[in-house]
């Protein structure tokens, strides 16, 4: 008891001395990073659960991308289950001049089974009971605002004219809509029809929907999971938007994984602060020894310390956390598009969880190591600064950073990964920084007095310079890659849209208005148009053998679903030299009309298909087959109309096809969409400008969230060099005050700081430039498929932004020695 | 008790008449007082002497007898409480920490008890850095002639880690001389060495000494070393209890003893602006056969 009294003591004596603060701000840093991220996700998992519910409409949905038929219906009877659908699709919605891509959903009497409509009449919301009346429409609030529009206003949809009834301020389902800004329509499906939207080849996303108040929804789950047909899916409340669970789960663990990086470098600086601590303690555990206390007491007090020193530490870690997470929800609710509910305790006790790893794995081992310190160090001085074992240090510092990982990444191979990955990068950043102090080394002969002493502390402190290098390093690098990925890339992907590449899809064009869209695209400045078939298919056969997508599942998930999903077939006369090329085979020649295909590389390549091979598909319930002749590399980028799989003009002449085609406007003009819409209620115009701002913005917000988490690394750099700083203060001061008694001026010790500063921060800067640039070099030859261009202004901009950081923070922190005056000194080397 | 003026009965032979006449350092009423939780404390009082220019004065005094205060008010590392100090024909007071600084790398030397070099620094750096600080523009030069006047030729390069107690307080030594100092103040130069090094050391402090004719203020516990210098003050207690004579002539080597200061005709000239940093070059060229011979001896013995 006496030792933990001492030890509260202790901690208290060293809180007031300043002692503790880096040991205790290095602590609040790793935990406010873990807690911070852990918050977010913890409170985007919480809006999905609470989303599930209403999420389905019903209990189980039948989704597929044909009308059901009537198996599904008349098991739903037999079991006594509640039934309704919804039909949805995208079309232009007008509203006076107003135009614009709306989603429309279709709503089957008795929708919804689950959860209600939350309408506005302009009276105040209430949930609404039933569906829209006959002749009128719903609207979402965003889609009402975007074609201002009011309660009682009219709308077109196709070719019929409704009035908007209410505003939809919450819908059972959809309600997760990721990044879909898009105004959404809710019509009865009884008048669907009427709209001539419906035609043979649109797209549209049927689901039949049950329900039952006694469980049997699960028997109808039970008895349809073998009877599903080619693009059906079940969805339940338990697996209800997997796409948006897959993201968030991946957004978890990225983000953690990120912010473990800065718990890494926080736990450095815990390990060097925790250093620095013990050493100063050796005196006072000599005195004690002397004085009769047992090396269990003075155990007792120095862990007892530590441990209380980490309450307090993640206490203030998690406080941290929790503000910065309240700063994050704003942003967080706009991307999901819902109210986000309040955090649970499950962060807090992560955040103490690593706080004690960390303290436990890089501060204890210095401390524990003080028990051993021999009375006779009262004496004689020299004797018994005890060192912790190094391979106690560094089997506890692996061995914690291997646990945090292992818990965040989930799996052991992902996290030898990751330690392999950060381990390897920080050596590549240590060992820039050893040439570059190296040189550095040679330069300070060439430099005079308080430059000299400063560029001589770097290379005479080299393992600590080559920690804060690399500690800092790998901060800005994280934050320059970031800069660069973003604004670079982002920016010369949008460059590399050639200026006249198209930037609005015209789609679901009948063959009946081929002539007449032809000739308003001639009106407004198209030369000659080519509108392209599009025929719904779905992959049957390879070489006359059955293939579904478990055929394809061994490669990869992108080839499974290719396999599963309908696509486009298209016919074309010739091959498009602008944007396509023939890699294999032989492209047809005008005038073939003999069944063949010519399939986009990527698309081969994913199936393990070559030339010569004879695909079949399953086009409306016929078979059509034929071989492969001719491979085509396809640049997608030229943002014209290109399909995974053409045949010559004539095979598919026979089924019913709907054409695309694009065209290039000015920037927001809204003429020749308006002129279609007008002419064909039908046509679907889809905005690229809108498209790619989108991308853009959503890129923005994704990378917004990584930058947070990227400060708390640069953040965690930041300590490491102030916990390095530290732990040679008292050093500092006594060469400090030796310079002082030489004559030095307080301009030239600062000098010889900022000096000593200014080179860390510019190699922290330039090394983290250089990694920075190679790896987004890297992203944009092996993502982004661009040419890599380094930029000289990044190495720049490291530089200026590690000098900044550095010299600010290193000047901050010494510039107690400058103020101390040289007596102070004096008596302490008298002492 | 104040013993004023006591420079003027010193014994010690004058190099030149103007620097008997001028006084070097002076302490007027000096006083220092701290306050502490238990209430304030008087570490030094009334204290009042004056020192020569070329004068070697010890500082002996018990423990807590507020030698070493003494010594950094005299230096201008410390604020008095009370008094003033006038260093070089400056009067302290008027002058702020930078203006102090400046005083002190322009007139003044340092020799620590531990040494005090720059652990980053070269001994060729470390003797470069006073002239550095004051902006000299060839620091290199005088640096290397006086640390290969001290015998360390060979070890320009070497970091203070790499060289022993003895070496690293001839680098000590080495930075002290190379800017010429007006007043050289020596803390228990010899503390951390062992005797026969101590002694060597203390040799080669006292042969420069003379070589330059800079003033000396040596604080010290060891009543032999004491006797070496022209004059020792005894502090008590915080006050100057008395200062007594020594007779300290064999240290003085016979030329300047027999007042013939040609061989260093800008050496110790009180009043004389130190702004020729070649002067400690002259210094180790114009040393004739036998002091040369003498520091040899002296570092031979601190290499050994």
């Amino acid at each position: 008891m006496t030792g933990w009294r001492l030890a509260w003591r202790f901690l208290r004596r060293d809180l007031r001395a300043g002692e503790v603060r880096v040991l205790l701000a290095a602590l609040a840093l790793a935990v406010m990073a873990v807690t911070a991220v852990a918050f977010v996700t913890e409170r985007a998992e919480r809006a999905l659960a609470l989303e599930a519910n209403r999420l389905l409409g019903g209990d189980v949905v039948l989704r597929g991308d044909e009308a059901i038929g009537e198996m599904p219906r008349e098991l739903a009877r037999n079991l006594g289950l509640r039934q309704t659908e919804t039909w949805s699709f995208r079309s232009m919605l007008r509203a006076g001049e107003g135009l614009s891509l709306s989603e429309v959903r279709a709503l089957g009497e008795g929708f919804p089974l689950r959860g209600r409509y939350r309408i506005d009449e302009g009276a105040g919301e209430y949930e609404a009971d039933g569906l829209p009346a006959p002749g009128n429409v719903w609207l979402t609030r965003a889609g009402a605002q975007l074609l201002d529009v009011a309660v009682g206003d009219t709308v077109r949809l196709g070719q019929s004219e409704l009035r908007v009834a209410a505003l939809v301020a919450q819908e059972p389902d959809a309600a997760m809509d990721y990044f879909n800004v898009a105004p959404r329509v809710f019509v009865r499906l009884d008048e669907i029809h009427a709209t001539g939207l419906v035609q043979e080849g649109s797209r549209i996303t049927h689901r039949f929907i049950v329900a039952s108040d006694d469980g049997a929804a699960q028997g109808f789950v039970d008895a349809m999971q073998n009877r599903l047909e080619r693009g059906q899916r079940l969805e339940t409340v338990a697996d209800a938007r997997p796409e948006v669970r897959r993201a968030l789960d991946r957004a978890d663990r990225f983000l953690g994984l990120a912010s473990l990086v800065a718990v890494i470098l926080a736990a450095i600086a815990v390990a060097m602060a925790a250093r620095r601590h013990s050493a100063r303690h050796l005196d006072g555990c000599a005195v004690l020894r002397c004085l009769g206390a047992s090396q269990r007491t003075i155990s007792i007090i120095h862990i007892g310390e530590l441990m209380m020193l980490g309450l307090i530490g993640c206490g203030l870690g998690v406080l941290g956390g929790w503000a910065v997470q309240s700063l994050l929800s704003g942003w967080l609710a706009q991307i999901m598009n819902i109210a986000v509910p309040a955090a649970g305790w499950l962060p807090v006790a992560q955040g103490f969880a690593v706080g004690f790893v960390v303290l436990l794995a890089f501060a204890v081992p210095p401390v524990v190591a003080l028990r051993k310190v021999p009375a006779l160090r009262v004496l004689r001085r020299d004797i018994g600064a005890v060192e912790p074992g190094a391979l106690l240090v560094t089997l506890a510092g692996l061995g914690g950073v291997a646990a945090l990982l292992w818990w965040k990444a989930g799996s052991p191979t992902l996290a030898l990964t990751m330690l392999g990955g950060i381990a390897g990068t920080f050596v590549v950043l240590a060992l820039l920084a050893l040439v570059l102090v190296a040189a550095l080394t040679r330069l300070r002969t060439r430099m005079r007095g308080p430059w000299r002493y400063g560029l001589a502390n770097v290379s005479r402190r080299r393992a600590a310079s080559i920690a804060q290098i690399a500690s800092l390093g790998l901060g800005l690098m994280a934050i320059l890659l970031l800069t660069l990925v973003r604004s670079d890339l982002l920016g010369r992907w949008q460059q590399s849209f050639p200026e006249d590449a198209p930037n609005r899809f015209i789609v679901n064009v009948q063959p009946d208005q081929l002539d007449g869209v032809r000739s308003i695209l001639q009106q407004h400045g198209e030369q000659v148009p080519t509108l392209y078939p599009m025929v719904r298919a779905r992959l049957a056969t390879v070489n006359g053998e059955p293939v579904s997508g478990e055929t394809y599942a061994a490669r990869g998930d992108r080839a499974r679903r290719l396999a599963e999903r309908e696509f486009n077939l298209s016919s074309v006369a010739t091959l498009r030299e602008s944007d396509n090329a023939v890699v294999a085979g032989r492209f047809w020649q005008p005038g073939d009309s003999s069944p063949q295909f010519s399939v986009e590389q990527g698309m081969a390549d994913g199936f393990g298909w070559k030339v010569g091979d004879v695909i079949g598909f399953d086009i409306a319930g016929s078979h059509f087959e034929a071989p492969i002749t001719s491979l085509r590399r396809v640049d997608w980028e030229s943002f014209r109309p290109n399909f995974f799989v053409e045949t010559p003009l004539g095979p598919l002449d026979a089924h019913t096809a709907s054409y695309i085609t694009s065209a290039r406007v000015e920037r927001g003009d809204p003429a020749l969409t308006r002129a279609l819409v007008e002419a064909y209620p039908n046509l679907s115009v889809i905005d690229i400008d809108a498209v790619i701002d989108q991308v853009r913005s959503t890129a923005d917000q994704v990378a917004g969230a990584v930058e947070y988490v990227f400060y708390f690394t640069l953040l965690a750099g930041v300590l490491v060099l102030l916990a390095s700083i530290s732990a040679s203060q008292d050093e500092r001061l006594l060469e400090g005050g030796v310079m002082r008694v030489l004559g030095a001026r307080t301009a030239q010790l600062r000098l010889a700081h900022a000096s000593e500063f200014i080179a860390i921060g510019a190699i922290a800067g330039v090394v983290a430039a250089i990694a920075a640039s190679v790896i987004s070099g890297a992203i944009a030859v092996q993502v982004f498929e661009q040419a890599w261009a380094p930029d000289w202004r990044v190495a720049l901009a490291g530089g200026a932004l590690g000098v900044v950081v550095v010299a600010v923070t290193g000047l901050v922190a010494t510039r107690r020695i400058a103020r101390m005056p040289p007596a102070q000194t004096l008596r302490a080397l008298a002492g | 008790m104040t013993v004023s003026d006591a420079a003027t009965r010193s014994p010690v032979p004058a190099k030149t008449p103007a620097d008997t006449d001028t006084v070097m350092v002076r302490a007027r009423q000096l006083g220092k007082r701290v306050s502490l939780p238990s209430g304030p404390l008087t570490i030094l009082e009334g204290v009042d002497f004056s020192i020569r220019a070329g004068e070697r004065v010890a500082i002996v005094g018990a423990s807590g007898s507020g030698k070493s205060t003494l010594l950094s008010l005299l230096a201008g590392l410390d604020t008095p409480s009370s008094g003033d100090v006038e260093l070089a024909g400056t009067w302290l007071a008027g002058l702020d920490e930078d203006g102090r600084a400046k005083l002190r790398g322009e007139q003044v030397g340092f020799v620590f008890q531990a040494f005090q070099l720059l652990p980053s620094l070269t001994a060729l750096e470390n003797a470069m850095l006073p002239l550095e600080l004051r902006g000299e523009r060839d620091a290199r030069g005088p640096a290397q002639a006086i640390l290969e006047a001290v015998g360390l030729g060979e070890r320009l390069n070497h970091y203070p880690r790499q060289l022993s107690g003895g070496e690293q307080q001839r680098v000590a030594l080495a930075r002290a001389f190379v800017a010429r100092p007006q007043v050289l103040f020596a803390d228990e130069p010899t503390g951390n060495l062992d005797t026969h090094t101590g002694e060597a050391v203390v040799n080669l402090l006292f042969q420069m000494n003379a070589e330059s004719g800079t003033t000396l203020v040596l604080v010290t516990h060891d009543p032999e070393l004491a006797a070496r210098c022209d004059r020792v003050l005894h502090i008590d207690a915080g006050r100057l209890a008395r200062s007594s004579h020594a007779d300290s002539s064999r240290d003085r080597p016979d030329a300047v003893v027999e007042g013939d200061s040609s061989r260093l005709p800008d050496a110790g000239v009180a009043g004389t602006t130190s702004s020729s940093a070649s002067g400690s070059k002259r210094l180790s060229q114009r040393m004739d056969g036998r002091s040369q011979q003498n520091w040899r001896e002296n570092c031979g013995l601190l290499a050994s």
